[in-house]
């Protein structure tokens, strides 16, 4: 069985595709969502999802979320004894997920297809390729996001569609794509997106709106606690934030050192200081529109996707770009994992799937540094000759000619870079292809250089001499990849103590109680605290049923003092 | 065209995009994308330059064939031949027009305001604080959020700039840093329109240095040579004309648009007194010395590159014939007195001393 997975900078989903349709897997808690966070619990057990994402605020040196905006940096986490990478932490969400589909369909779930945001640059989707390996998957196919969006929508009702545009805005990037379907063919024309964009960046507008108010000092962090309260501040952000979404104005309030600090917001004062947040959101919509050769006025549709388009501001400026209302049909939470299933149907030739195809693009320029002469004659080097352009139909393959420049000149070298900036280091390097060729008068001596890209954005090099009919072939470097690494990465995260599945609820429950005991006072925290101690006595204990109940009652005591509750 | 492409769609040659279309959709289904790459891509190509076939005109040749996948069609280089080619192609949507577009004319008015202040008999220095004024009311209009009107007006200022300069010139830094030309031209897909816009634009800045640097030691040349090219009045001579020439040299090279910000009539009698000046025989001959140098040799066979060499060389010449200079000068002046205590001498040998 092959599993769609979204793996979101806040949420992750798994989904399978079965009789027809792709449908969504709940995790241990029964919830369709589990929160990307990863937290070491005081026994040396690793949480993973909504107990650790409550963590988060108790525990801040013990708990890493928002790991996917590291995804290629090679930037470690530190949790107790041990580093992570932000691939061994995505890892271990992936694991877990993996679990979930194993316990829900009761079969051995060995094959996946995960999606990445459009504009993902190359190092981030291998780390992300290599996450799926770490967690014990065979790595299917990776299927960028908004494409997995539209994949859903585009096939639901098996129509032909005029172009229309996914919108995609989540926890930590923002994609745009613009998509056909005709006859049964759903063909990406274009994307575009800035991938330090989303949700997680309004939190921080919010957080200095409510800074200027209660702590304009800046004087209420006390040194060693400052990554505790910035997880307080970033969660009362979060909860404040939701709110604006249904109100014109929220409070925002955090229990610091046993006092309460309260702030209240208008929608109007968020909107005022996210304008420059939501003046990103136009370049990439103006991009991919260019790119797929279309007026914003000829689209049919503005699908909106990702948590963070249920911001009423972000609508409003969504609406104020096209000039129209955008379609808020799609579940934003759910549309990109079921996308992953259909795909994963496709991969696994689901009968149901027959005559359907995708075709998607890549979205970034693909092409190598070279020197070139002006028409001064002056000769500039760095310069970016683009092979592959941005937004061609993969998988695909374009050559390009070059010559030496220097007399007697014995090798070329080929920097491979990804990225649209004239100067070619100012984009991503891949690698480096380095090529012997015969000494030969300056120009005399061609090099064919031949980029294939195939669907999972995998990149292949070859170079041919036609003097010597020599080629020489790369396929751009995996980074740490190599077989062996992997293996000892899997093993030594295989070796770490999760947290039973059974459990889940237990912890879960726990950690709710402790991050709300933190942050009310007085008569509550009380309440909060007896339960917590009338239910650690009964886990103690370990009385099924006892524990259930309690547990119930715990639950609903927190849904009572809470509101309604996030992850 | 070739028969491979139809052979590949297993369709006869037709210019109906719908059955193009259709027909690739049916050859996709038989192949599998991901486990046959080369299928793919070979039934892709043929896909696309039957596409580019139909889209072409079928007997008007002048009009070159449309393709929308790989032509910019917000920004377009000429703009009015692609706005009315698209609509052609997508059926326009069922959705009523943007509202807020609809509901702010104002910068209309603007627009028109600023099309005959531009083209006006009026001196650019006098329409500058209107045309900053209409510019900034159209930049910031509400309309402006729509991003299919922002294109309109982008491609709008895009014209003007080019086609009024350099009398739309504050236009064009408005609209510049507003849709941030200096980012697009940093691209490597930069229209060619914006580029030449953006060419203007660091020329502009160029001068503008040099007008603020005015004092600055180390620009004197420059500053001052400037203010000649600018004066027509000042008759050419001698004295500046290294400086002038430089600049001059300077301007065509790397900021042509700045040929717009000096009088073309002093430009015109710097240049023909240069010539002049480069025709006087003793110019000629130092060139035609340099032109012995084996870096002029070698700059010769790879334009460019030896710049440095000819330096070397031009430094070597001046300073090996001035040295030669001035040690004939020395032996003249040196062989004066000997010349005189020699004959002093013999003539006192000659008259004696035996007495
Ligand atoms: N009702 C709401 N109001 C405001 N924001 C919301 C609401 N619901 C969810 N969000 C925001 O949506 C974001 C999460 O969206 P989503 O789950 O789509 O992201 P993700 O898929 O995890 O991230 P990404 O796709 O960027 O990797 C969070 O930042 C959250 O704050
Ligand atoms: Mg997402």
């Amino acid at each position: 069985m092959i599993v769609g997975i979204d793996l979101g900078t806040t949420n992750s989903a798994v989904a399978c595709f079965r009789n027809g349709a792709p449908e969504l897997i709940p995790n241990a808690l029964g919830e369709l969502l589990t929160p990307s966070a990863v937290s070491l619990a005081d026994d040396g057990q690793l949480l993973v999802g909504r107990p650790a994402r409550d963590r988060q605020s108790t525990h801040p040196a013990q708990t890493a979320t928002v790991f996917k905006r590291l995804m290629g940096t090679g930037r470690t986490t530190q949790l107790g004894r041990h580093t992570y990478l932000p691939e061994d932490l995505s890892a271990l969400v992936l694991a877990s997920l993996k679990r979930d589909a194993e316990a829900y369909l009761g079969a051995a779930v060995t094959h996946a297809v995960i999606t990445v945001p459009a504009y993902f640059n190359d190092r981030q989707r291998k780390a992300t390729r290599r996450a799926g390996e770490i967690a014990g998957f065979t790595v299917d196919r990776l299927i960028n996001e908004p494409t997995a969006a539209a994949l859903a929508y585009g096939i639901h009702d098996r129509q032909d569609r005029e172009p229309f545009l996914v919108f995609d805005l989540g926890g930590g990037t923002f994609d745009v794509s613009v998509v056909e379907v005709f006859d049964g063919v759903v063909e990406v024309r274009a994307s575009a997106g800035d991938n330090r964009l989303g949700g997680e960046d309004f939190n921080d507008v919010v957080m200095r709106l409510a800074r200027e108010t209660i702590d304009p000092a800046d004087g209420l962090a006390g040194g060693a606690r400052a990554d505790r309260f910035e997880a307080v501040w970033r969660a009362a952000a979060e909860r404040c934030r939701r709110t604006l979404s249904e109100a014109e104005e929220a409070l925002f309030r955090i229990v610091w050192d046993g006092k309460e600090h309260v702030a209240t917001l208008t929608a109007h004062a968020f909107e005022a200081a996210a304008e420059p947040l939501l003046h990103r959101l136009r370049d990439p919509v103006l991009r991919s529109l260019r790119d797929g050769g279309l007026r914003s006025d000829s689209l049919s549709d503005i699908v909106l996707v990702g948590g963070a388009t249920r911001m009423p501001i972000v609508r409003r400026a969504v609406t104020r770009l096209f000039g129209r209302f955008p379609n808020a049909s799609l579940h934003p939470d759910h549309a990109v994992a079921l996308g992953a299933a259909v795909q994963a149907g496709l991969k696994a030739r689901d009968a149901a799937l027959e005559e359907v195809r995708l075709t998607d693009v890549c979205p970034f320029t693909l092409g190598v540094a070279a020197a070139d002469h002006d028409t001064f004659g002056n000769l500039h080097h760095d310069v970016f000759v683009p092979i592959i352009e941005r937004n061609s139909v993969v998988p695909l393959s374009r050559s390009h000619g070059f010559q030496t420049i220097v007399d007697r000149q014995t090798k070329i070298q080929f920097q491979i870079y990804q990225g649209e900036a004239r100067r070619a280091s100012d984009n991503v390097l891949l690698d480096t292809v380095e090529v012997v060729v015969p000494p030969r008068p300056a120009g005399e001596v061609r090099a064919d250089v031949r980029f294939s890209y195939d669907a999972s954005g995998l990149l292949e090099v070859d170079v041919t001499i036609p003097i010597t009919q020599q080629t020489f072939q790369r396929v751009v470097s995996e980074g740490d990849g190599d077989a062996d690494t992997l293996d000892a990465r899997r093993s030594a995260l295989a070796a770490l103590k999760i947290h039973p599945r059974e459990a889940a609820p237990n912890a879960a429950a726990m950690a709710r109680a402790e991050r709300c005991y933190e942050s009310f006072l007085g008569d509550q925290r009380e309440r909060i605290g007896q339960m917590v101690m009338a239910f650690q006595a009964v886990l103690d204990r370990q009385e099924p049923h006892a524990i259930a109940d309690l547990r119930r009652e715990l639950e609903a005591m927190l849904d009572a003092m809470e509101g309604e509750r996030f992850l | 065209m070739n028969d491979a492409i139809w052979d590949r769609l297993q369709i006869a040659a037709t210019r109906d995009e719908a059955s193009i279309r259709r027909a690739y959709a049916v050859q996709l289904k038989r192949i599998d994308p991901e486990a046959e790459p080369a299928r793919f891509i070979a039934l892709r190509h043929a896909f696309e330059q039957a596409r580019a076939f139909a889209r072409a005109w079928p007997d008007d040749d002048e009009a070159a064939p449309f393709d929308a996948s790989d032509t910019d069609a917000e920004i377009a280089p000429d703009g009015p031949a692609i706005a009315t080619e698209v609509p052609d192609r997508i059926p326009e949507p069922a959705w009523a027009p943007a509202p807020l577009v609809a509901a702010a004319p104002t910068w209309m008015a603007d627009v028109d305001a600023i099309e005959r202040l531009i083209w006006s008999d009026t001196p650019a220095a006098d329409i500058r604080d209107e045309l900053i004024a209409r510019t900034t009311q159209i930049l910031h209009d509400p309309a402006m959020l729509s991003i299919a009107h922002a294109a309109e007006i982008e491609r709008w200022a895009i014209d003007i700039a080019i086609d009024g300069m350099p009398r739309s010139d504050a236009l064009l830094i408005l609209a510049a840093d507003h849709f941030d030309w200096v980012a697009t031209a940093e691209r490597w897909d930069c229209p060619p329109r914006i580029r030449e816009v953006m060419k203007r634009y660091w020329d502009i800045g160029w001068v503008q240095s040099l007008e603020r640097d005015g004092r600055a030691d180390e620009r004197f040349d420059e500053v001052y040579a400037l203010a000649l090219l600018r004066d027509p009045s000042l008759p050419p001579r001698s004295g500046p004309a290294a400086m002038v020439a430089a600049l001059l040299g300077v301007i065509r090279r790397h900021h042509p648009t700045a040929l717009h910000d000096v009088s073309p009539a002093a430009v015109t009698a710097w240049d023909a007194y240069l010539t002049r000046r480069d025709a006087r025989w003793y110019r000629r001959a130092g060139r035609w010395l340099l032109s012995l140098s084996p870096a002029a040799w070698y700059d010769r066979r790879q334009p460019g590159t030896q710049a440095i060499l000819a330096r070397i060389w031009q430094y070597l010449v001046w300073t090996i014939g001035g040295a030669a200079f001035l040690f004939l000068c020395l032996v003249l002046i040196a062989i004066g007195p000997i010349g005189w205590v020699a004959a002093y001498n013999m003539m006192s040998h000659r008259s004696g001393y035996r007495s």
